[in-house]
């Protein structure tokens, strides 16, 4: 995680006798157990601190001593694991290197956090829950300002909407369309116009484009163009927006089971056609394709939920691992350098330590070199450290030498040196 | 400073503080006031609180007494005071509040069921005072200041105790392991290896960096000296030391950077100054050093350490000498 040997000579310089391990039970002869049981809790003034830091420096009995007790604290203190883990003797750290991912999880997920994830987990679940039952019960009424279109109301009135765009449906449960309407019919005259308005005209939106569900203007607009394509594979699964739908005007509201029926089998030719088109003065321009994910009767209306296709989101960027290797399947060096990414991104631990030129990584308690790669066939040497192969190492190859003792000597180090992997692993006890 | 002088200065720090006890058992006003005054006595200088009188008692010193009166722990130091003097009912409420505690220390320290509760005993008999002092038993406790809670201070005299008897039983257990032995052969190997100009260079840039290096060490601050013991010497984690000086471990990793940088600027500008080395020479002489790796930086790093036990050593036999109370 941190760099902490930026300068690396003199880091090696202060790593010269490192190794040496506490000397256990020696206690200087002036401990005073009172200071530093406070000096462990934090409980000395800061002259007292700083002068009992001073001979915490240069003692290393008391040293020693206040490690043993800080530690002995800890765990008396019936911490978790997590918590003592540092205190932990180098190969239980090793240990519980491996948990790391755990350990990190446990981190966002303790205690404390949860206290601010369950009413953030119950609020999620009430929107969940309550956003499509208040959507569902506000279909009715969408509001225009959300929408970006006008109301079918002014719809009705105006026969476009703001952007000139509409979409009207031929017939009940046929097809919706989207329609530019020409200026031509003065909202006076559409109003004057208008016919019987079905009860409850709705105004639905899909991929910011006006949709509306109305009955035929006065003067319905005129049809320019159509995207045959779309016409062709024209099925109820294959409509654009969600719309409404409701009875044609000069007919009764239609049971729920008719309506249905009528949502479900499109007339192809009918629905090329916006109501009232009968002086061809509205041209249809862009179907958009859609999926159709059922129908929904509730009374005298009847819905169907529509799904713009172009509405779906494309595929993210490239985040995961396995949408990137599948991506870059068939481009060999793609797929090496996806796989190689990902294999990095789950190697590299948490703490990282940098000697040298070279970047260390703490992968299952053993410090491996960033430019380890197990999948690359490398000559590969394993080394106990202080054996006679190790000294006949160190003097044969001085470069290793700086990567071998940067660590201490119970750890485990995995380092790449001129295309060789070397194991260092401590002697056995 | 009297215990009077002492109390008439800090009156109302120490009326809170006694406010705080709920059970005195039979511990007198006075005597409170007087263990307070040892605590303070003995986390603080002699000269500062002693020497300063009423009217001349520095700022420093008064604020440092301040803080420490608030933050001591008043109730443990007050089972301390009472155990101290024999009362029974201290002895019964601590036998019974700290007696497990301590035999499950004493076991994490020995191992050894049968011997933790021996060593359960013996602390036991120091607590209570087998020693005299001028016909008076002194008892353990006295030397219990409040400053951290009683449990810790137990722990630590327990440690103590233990490591005692460790160093009685294991008089003649060898002190350097075999490794420090096989380092300083190897560390000896280059050294005679080299030889003509190469070596006589490389000697030359080995003993300027030494001096540098132990110039720069001397310079600095104690908390660095410690920090970097701590890293380096007794090989702890940063987080491990991030709880020793209570900060985050990134924090620490922000300071052995700063230091790391502080000893180069140091060692650079004494090779300069001191041996007269061009720009050149002293980054080779750096990466020689670094090579070579056989200059004993720990010895430097604890040169300070006489000069830091004897203050260390006159503040506490201050603390000691009026500890007993």
């Amino acid at each position: 995680m941190f760099s902490k040997t930026e300068d690396g000579e003199i880091d090696c310089m202060l790593r010269a006798h490192a190794g040496r391990r506490s000397d256990h039970g020696s206690v200087c002869r002036e401990f005073d157990p009172d200071c530093a049981s406070a000096f462990v809790e934090h409980s000395l003034t800061p002259g007292e601190q700083s002068r009992y830091e001073g001979h915490l420096a240069a003692c290393h009995p008391c040293r020693s001593s206040v490690i043993a007790l800080a530690r002995m604290a800890d765990a008396d203190a019936g911490r978790s694991r997590t918590e003592i883990e540092p205190f932990l003797a180098p190969d239980k750290r090793a240990r519980s290197a491996r948990a790391s991912f755990g350990t990190w999880l446990g981190g966002w997920f303790g205690p404390v956090s949860l206290q601010h994830l369950v009413p953030a987990a119950v609020a999620l679940l009430i929107v969940a829950v309550g956003l499509p039952l208040l959507l569902l019960r506000k279909d009715p009424q969408p509001d225009p300002a959300r929408s970006g279109v006008a109301t079918s109301q002014e719809q009705a009135a105006n026969g476009q909407t703001k952007d000139g765009t509409s979409l009207a449906a031929s017939k009940p449960g046929g097809r919706a369309e989207i329609a530019r309407a020409e200026p031509v019919n003065a909202p006076e005259t559409a109003a004057s116009n208008r016919p019987q308005p079905s009860p409850e005209p709705a105004t639905k939106e899909s991929d910011g484009a006006a949709l509306t569900d109305q009955p035929a203007p006065a003067a319905p607009p005129k049809m320019e163009q159509v995207d045959s394509a779309l016409v062709a594979e024209e099925t109820p699964r294959d409509v654009a927006g969600s719309v409404q739908l409701p009875p044609p005007p000069s007919e009764p509201a239609p049971a729920p089971e008719a309506a249905e029926r009528k949502l479900a089998r499109i007339d192809e030719t009918s629905s090329l056609r916006v109501p009232g088109d009968s002086k061809g003065s509205a041209e249809m321009i862009v179907v958009k394709p859609g999926v159709y994910s059922g129908a929904q009767s509730s009374g005298r209306i009847t819905t169907g939920t529509i799904t713009p296709k172009d509405a779906i989101a494309p595929p993210s960027s490239l985040s995961n691992d396995a949408m990137r290797r599948g991506l870059a399947r068939g481009n060999p060096e793609a797929e090496s350098r996806a796989r190689n990414s990902s294999e990095a991104a789950r190697l590299r631990g948490t703490a990282t330590r940098k000697i040298g030129s070279k970047t260390f990584w703490l992968v299952k308690g053993v410090w491996t070199d960033k430019k380890y790669n197990s999948g690359r066939e490398q000559a590969e040497i394993t080394v106990v450290r202080d054996s006679d192969i190790y000294g006949d190492l160190m003097a044969k190859h001085g470069g290793l030498k700086v990567f071998f003792t940067a660590f201490p000597s119970d750890e485990r180090v995995t380092v790449v040196y001129k295309d060789t992997v070397y194991k260092l692993v401590p002697p056995a006890k | 400073m009297t215990v009077e002088d002492f109390r008439k200065i800090f009156e109302q720090e120490i009326s809170s503080a006694v406010a705080r006890i709920d059970r005195r058992y039979s511990v007198t006003d006075d005597e409170m006031f007087a263990a307070l005054y040892h605590s303070a006595k003995k986390c603080l200088s002699g000269a500062r609180v002693g020497e300063s009188g009423n009217g001349g008692l520095n700022p420093d010193a008064r604020k440092e007494t301040v803080d420490l009166l608030a933050a001591i722990n008043c109730e443990d130091l007050c089972l301390a005071v009472a155990c101290a003097k024999g009362d029974e009912a201290a002895w019964e409420d601590f036998f019974r509040e700290y007696r497990s505690y301590m035999v499950s220390m004493a076991r994490g320290m020995t191992q050894d069921a049968g011997a933790a509760e021996q060593l359960a005993d013996s602390t036991f008999a120091e607590l209570y005072g087998l020693r005299e002092s001028s016909g008076a038993r002194v008892s353990k406790f006295s030397f219990y200041s409040g400053r951290g809670s009683l449990r810790g201070w137990l722990r630590a005299v327990v440690y103590q105790l233990s490591a005692d008897s460790h160093r009685q039983t294991s008089r003649f257990v060898q002190t350097e392991e075999p490794e420090d032995m096989d380092r300083l052969v190897r560390a000896d190997v280059p050294a005679r290896a080299s030889s003509g100009e190469l070596g006589f260079i490389r000697e030359r840039y080995r003993a300027a960096v030494s001096d540098a290096l132990r110039a720069a060490l001397k310079d600095l601050e104690p908390r660095e000296r410690l920090l970097l013991a701590y890293y380096y010497y007794d090989e702890l984690t940063l987080r491990e030391i991030g709880r020793m000086f209570k900060v985050h471990e990134a924090t620490i990793s922000r300071w052995l950077t700063k230091v790391q940088k502080r000893i180069r600027k140091l060692v650079e500008k004494n090779l300069s100054r001191d041996h007269h080395f061009n720009r050149r020479e002293v980054t080779e002489a750096i990466e020689l050093a670094a090579e070579q790796m056989d200059i004993n930086v720990r010895q430097y790093l604890f040169e300070s350490a006489p000069s830091d036990r004897e203050r260390e050593r006159t503040t506490e036999s201050a603390g000691e000498a009026v500890a007993p109370r």
